[in-house]
């Protein structure tokens, strides 16, 4: 290669992208060449000038700033639109643990609910949602399908709720769609404790944790029909939608309850209708739609089905998972760092610290201590490939408010695939652990485990 | 390690606003050097910068080529600029960026860079923003900008030239 030649490929020289042996040219031609040595040198050094000027522009806090603003903002379109901003709360306390995921139905759930709010009381016809409040009270067991519209598979819920009307067990068996990574996960709720089984990644989590088991258990309550209804009457805003009841002759037809709002808002749903059985006023599925252009476009449906089916007791245990499955409970484990005297923000610069430490030093048991008690093997697994070689900086941390923790910024230097880089975890969070006071864990987000 | 562009905009659009976080942090730096080189003042461009992703995040639903964020974002950037150089009567040509070198503000700003960065043409700013604001690799950025990656290179080569080219300038005008 000549020098022009050779001048064309510095770019991709620099950036790792030439073949061995258009490499192994060039740097034989750079070693007797000294103009395009230099060349390549200025080529490095403006890179690294931009690097720097990058550098002097990054902000810690400038994501909080920005997504503050964000739920702000969106709170208050959603007041405007006089609807309530509880299923945005909601997602901001459960959204960032790892295992949380299935709230998302819930949630999805609990949206509807709300949508239905609006409906108005004043109806002239002869069913009356009170009929289904009535016939909804000795319901004990529950057993619904949540059809999300583009996916073929549902969202599948099992309820038994105590004679009170309390939530005993749930049973969630959650899609892969939901969370590729995860494969089709199932998840159970029992005496306050919350335990999620992977297939596909052969692992179950235990937990108790009380933030998380009052928000699931909000959002669990309110798929049952009887409190929806009864949530919709005592919220109801005359005006603010349109009700329509369609009650046929034909006793076999459902009857079609319309809830329409009137104004456009952004209420995750704009228009709800509820299919109830005539001869005994149960519920047995509720369509959710969106505006969209001016269309009504179906979202979700929920299926209502085997009311007061008695669900077996083995829907809600594990009794059949493998010997060689990672088991994680956090009930009895101690996780993360004791504070002791230390302030939280150097707590949490300790965790992420020795957590760096313990993969430089390869020391999985340790690393996993810190990380939610994730097992030795575990972190073997995701970090193994991965040379750790040198904490370059742990920053200030800020205070993030999705997870109740601090947001620790940090760079390592690592080597992966023989390529050495420095590596800026996005996720790097740490807080309290739950339900073990004065300890301190970093709650995920480095790398998927 | 991390997803790409596409599926955070699709996560949010399905009602889960915190993956607009990853974004956020994504493009943070870039959003900001660009609105820099724009309005000439940092602080100036961290408060743009904040209204562009407030703005995107609202209009997520319009971004029709979901594989396509960064081009938009920095769309929405260049809007939010002209906004505020409009409202606020205070000009981002280079003579502001060369009033503001002589004053100062912090040694760590390399203004003359700016100063270039601000008169190089968008293509050419686009791919060293991505480069070097956004941390992302060639072939990153060839996904993102939906062009191949022989292109990435060439056009990342034409625009040290230009930048060195500019830096020079502002060197022999002194």
């Amino acid at each position: 290669m000549n020098c022009t030649e050779i001048r064309k490929k510095l770019v991709e020289y620099i950036e790792g992208l030439l073949l061995d042996e258009q490499k192994r040219q060039l740097e034989a031609h750079l070693k007797d060449c000294r103009q395009c040595q230099a060349e390549l040198d200025r080529l490095i050094a403006l890179g690294q000038r931009i690097t720097s000027d990058a550098k002097s522009k990054q902000s810690a806090d400038f994501e909080n700033v920005v997504f503050n603003r964000i739920i702000r903002e969106q709170n208050l379109k959603l007041k405007q639109a006089d609807v309530t901003n509880r299923p945005l709360q909601v997602w901001r306390i459960i959204m960032k643990s790892s295992i949380t995921k299935f709230a998302a139905a819930a949630v999805i759930v609990i949206a509807a609910v709300l949508s239905i709010n609006l409906l108005s009381k004043s109806t002239p016809a002869a069913y009356a949602l009170e009929q289904t409040i009535q016939a909804s009270h000795s319901v004990q067991y529950l057993h619904t399908k949540n059809f999300v519209a583009s996916q073929e598979e549902p969202m599948e819920f099992w309820l038994e709720f105590e004679p009170g009307g309390q939530l005993k067990n749930m049973r969630f068996n959650k899609p892969a769609w939901m969370e590729p990574d995860d494969g089709e996960t199932v998840i159970v709720w029992k005496e306050n404790k919350a335990q999620l089984w992977s297939k596909k990644k052969n692992f179950l989590v235990t937990l108790r944790d009380k933030q998380f088991a009052d928000e699931v258990l909000k959002g669990v309550e309110q798929m049952d029909p009887k409190l929806a209804i009864e949530r919709m009457q005592k919220k109801q805003e005359e005006g603010k939608i349109e009700l329509t009841i369609k009650e046929p002759t034909d006793k076999a037809e459902p009857i079609v309850v319309t809830a329409t709002s009137i104004k456009e808002n952004d209420a995750p749903f704009q228009r709800m209708v509820l299919f109830v059985d005539q001869a005994t006023r149960l519920v047995n599925s509720v369509e959710l739609y969106k505006l969209e252009a001016g269309e009504y476009k179906k979202a979700m449906t929920i299926e209502y089905f085997d009311y007061n089916q008695p669900i077996d007791a083995k829907m809600f245990t594990f009794d059949d998972i493998p010997d060689d499955a990672m088991r994680m409970d956090q009930t009895t484990q101690e996780v993360g760092l004791a504070q002791g005297n230390l302030s939280d923000k150097e707590i949490a610069v300790e965790v992420i610290r020795q957590f760096l430490e313990a993969l430089i030093e390869k020391d999985y048991a340790k690393a996993g201590r810190m990380f939610s008690g994730t097992p030795a093997e575990r972190m073997q697994k995701a970090y193994g490939q991965i040379r750790f070689i040198r904490i370059i900086s742990i920053g200030e941390p800020v205070p993030h408010s999705l997870t109740s923790g601090l947001y620790v910024p940090c760079t390592v230097e690592i080597e992966e695939n023989g390529k050495i880089s420095q590596w800026q975890p996005e996720h790097s969070y740490v807080r309290q652990v739950h339900g073990q006071p004065g300890r301190w864990e970093i709650i995920g987000g480095f790398r998927g485990i | 390690m991390t997803e790409n562009d596409q599926y955070y905009v699709e996560q949010c659009l399905d009602g889960r606003p915190d993956e607009f976080r990853h974004l956020i942090r994504r493009y943070q730096t870039a959003v900001t050097a660009y609105l820099t080189s724009k309005l000439g003042n940092k602080t100036n461009a961290e408060e743009a910068a904040q209204e562009t992703f407030v703005r995107a995040y609202f209009s997520l639903a319009d971004l029709k080529k979901r594989d396509s964020f960064s081009s938009w974002l920095l769309g929405i950037a260049n809007r939010v600029a002209k906004e505020q150089l409009r409202n606020k009567h205070f000009s981002a040509d280079v003579d502001l960026l060369a009033e503001q070198q002589s004053r100062q503000q912090k040694s760590s700003d390399d203004f003359e860079l700016q100063r270039a960065f601000a008169q190089l043409p968008d293509s050419y700013r686009e791919v060293i923003l991505l480069r070097f604001y956004a941390s992302q690799s060639c072939q990153q950025i060839a996904g993102n900008l939906n062009m191949p990656l022989g292109t990435v290179t060439k056009t990342l080569s034409r625009a040290y030239s230009e930048l060195r080219r500019l830096l020079e300038k502002q060197k022999s005008e002194r």
